[in-house]
């Protein structure tokens, strides 16, 4: 759903709790509910149509992208219960086993546990997962306190939305679908835990709203953000299909949206700014850290393996609240 | 080969799959596309001019988008000054050159340059020459098919009245002015037979 619908939707409902720590205010990854000095509880929820052939494969995916929101917060995952719509109509009770069974790995790969769920019968395939995880109450991660002169840090290529509509129109290759799939079921786990080992001002993932979408939200109307366009990571896949009309209708909506608070100030192509437009599922962190922290998180993140790219940096508040240099 | 195809309420990336399969089938024609939201007809759009091809696009009057398509044909809008020659025959008898030989190679003339892809914009009869468009004779036919491609044909209204030809009688193309006339003399370039 576009974002300002949302917002008109929900911002009737009375939420307020002295233990909620973080609820629907500042667009939060998830919700934050302290149960004591030393634990709350983390949660989320999120689910997805199917992005790719093998149910498996999809599991891993939709998994991923629920369990990210923990991650996103600085917390660890505990438990998870499936979120299933499922069209028997088309499909044998083994594409449901293998699905779960995607979900599942991915879930036990992180220190979580599956301990239920709930399916119903669905023309349209659903799949996705009610997670809840723990943080210290003084160590949640807020996606919205930047500090100046920090640095951006993004862990995953982005492009995903685009590739995916792609490949339900089947105009991809099995090699670049691969790629597709290793990226999307890709877990935020070690990039969040180096987040918290090395220290970091805020962090986020970027998923419906799109690289500028979740950047204008770190902003918060407090600082401007750069970002160099060049140091972007994307597939190069995604500019071939977004110029064949291959961009799907979520990131025009977030460009509808999000366009009045940027400033390009170099000329891109429309394929090149759908890019930072496009919707991600299951995208990767957005951190925002001191120069020193970012030299450290760079060379930990190499050592184990793990993707991250600097893309930008965080400015004083100036005129437009993201630059794309 | 004409087409048309609604794509309306389709969620990306239906509307360019359906847009690639109608061109894919068709040898040459126009396709009509009908959307109705931002991101298909930017997605169509997109897909078409990325392909080679030039999208019109056209708010209907219900709200929906009408993109119009067109494969095969050199086709967009026809400038007609580049359909013709910028030039005029100027024709003040009704031969070309003295006795019946005259006659025949008025004929001929005017029957080999209907053989042109490119025509003059104009040609115009003065003197003896509104006889050959008042008067029924083969040249009639013939300049019937210049005017059939468009090529505009004048006749001098002060010569027929002194040659007492009822403006009735003409047979083929207007009545000139004196004015229009010279604009032609003077901005185009003049053959005179």
């Amino acid at each position: 759903m576009a974002p300002e619908e949302l917002n008109e939707t929900t911002c009737y409902l009375g939420c307020k709790d002295d233990n909620l720590i973080v609820g629907f205010e500042g667009n939060e990854d998830a919700s934050i509910y302290k149960i004591s000095d030393e634990v709350a509880l983390v949660q989320t929820v999120d689910f997805i149509t199917p992005v790719v052939d093998d149910p498996f494969v999809y599991g891993q995916i939709a998994a991923a992208n629920s369990l990210s929101d923990v991650f996103a917060m600085g917390g660890n995952v505990k438990t998870a219960l499936n979120v299933v719509g499922f069209d028997s109509l088309h499909h044998s009770k083994d594409v449901l086993k293998e699905i779960l069974k995607g979900g599942e790995d991915k879930i036990r790969e992180c220190g979580g546990v599956l301990s239920g769920g709930h399916t119903i019968e669905t023309p349209e395939m659903i799949y996705g997962l009610s997670v809840t995880g723990i943080v210290h109450p003084a160590k949640i991660i807020r996606n919205n306190t930047l500090k100046e002169d920090d640095v951006i840090i993004l862990t995953k290529p982005l492009g995903m939305g685009i590739l995916t509509t792609a490949i339900k129109a089947d105009l991809i290759g099995e090699e670049v679908i691969k790629e597709v799939a290793q990226i999307l079921s890709t877990l935020n786990y070690k990039a969040s835990l180096i987040a918290r080992e090395v220290g970091v001002n805020a962090m986020t993932d970027v998923t419906g709203f799109g690289l500028l979408g979740h950047l204008y939200e770190m902003c918060a109307n407090r600082f401007s953000i750069e970002v160099e366009f060049e140091k972007v990571p994307f597939l190069k896949e995604a500019l071939n299909q977004a110029g064949m009309g291959i961009v799907p209708a979520g990131s025009y909506n977030n460009q509808a949206f999000v366009k009045k608070y940027v400033e390009f100030m170099r000329d891109l192509t429309f394929e090149e700014e759908m890019i930072l437009f496009d919707a991600q599922t299951s995208g990767g962190l957005l951190i925002s850290l001191s120069q020193n922290s970012a030299k450290e998180y760079l060379k930990r993140a190499n050592e184990e393996g793990i993707f991250a790219k600097e893309i930008g940096s965080v400015k004083k508040l100036n005129n437009k609240l993201i630059y794309v240099k | 080969m004409n087409k048309k195809i609604d794509c309306r309420n389709m969620a990306c990336p239906q509307p360019v799959l359906e847009t690639k399969k109608a061109l894919e089938e068709m040898k040459e024609g126009v396709l009509d596309v009908i959307v109705n939201s931002i991101a298909s007809i930017q997605n169509v759009k997109r897909y078409a001019i990325n392909n080679g091809f030039e999208p019109k696009i056209k708010e209907l009057e219900n709200g929906d988008t009408l993109i119009t398509i067109v494969k095969g044909y050199e086709c967009s809008v026809v400038d007609s000054d580049d359909e013709f020659l910028n030039k005029t025959i100027f024709i003040k008898h009704d031969r070309v050159g003295e006795g019946k030989l005259g006659n025949i190679l008025m004929k001929g003339f005017l029957k080999t340059t209907l053989e042109f892809k490119k025509l003059p914009k104009n040609i115009v009869f003065v003197n003896r020459g509104v006889f050959l468009t008042t008067k029924e004779s083969e040249i009639i036919n013939i300049l019937k098919e210049f005017e059939k491609r468009g090529v505009k044909i004048y006749s001098c209204g002060l010569c027929m009245n002194h040659y007492n030809i009822p403006s009735k009688e003409l047979k083929i193309g207007e009545i000139g002015n004196a004015y229009d006339t010279m604009d032609m003399l003077l901005n185009t370039e003049v053959v005179s037979l």
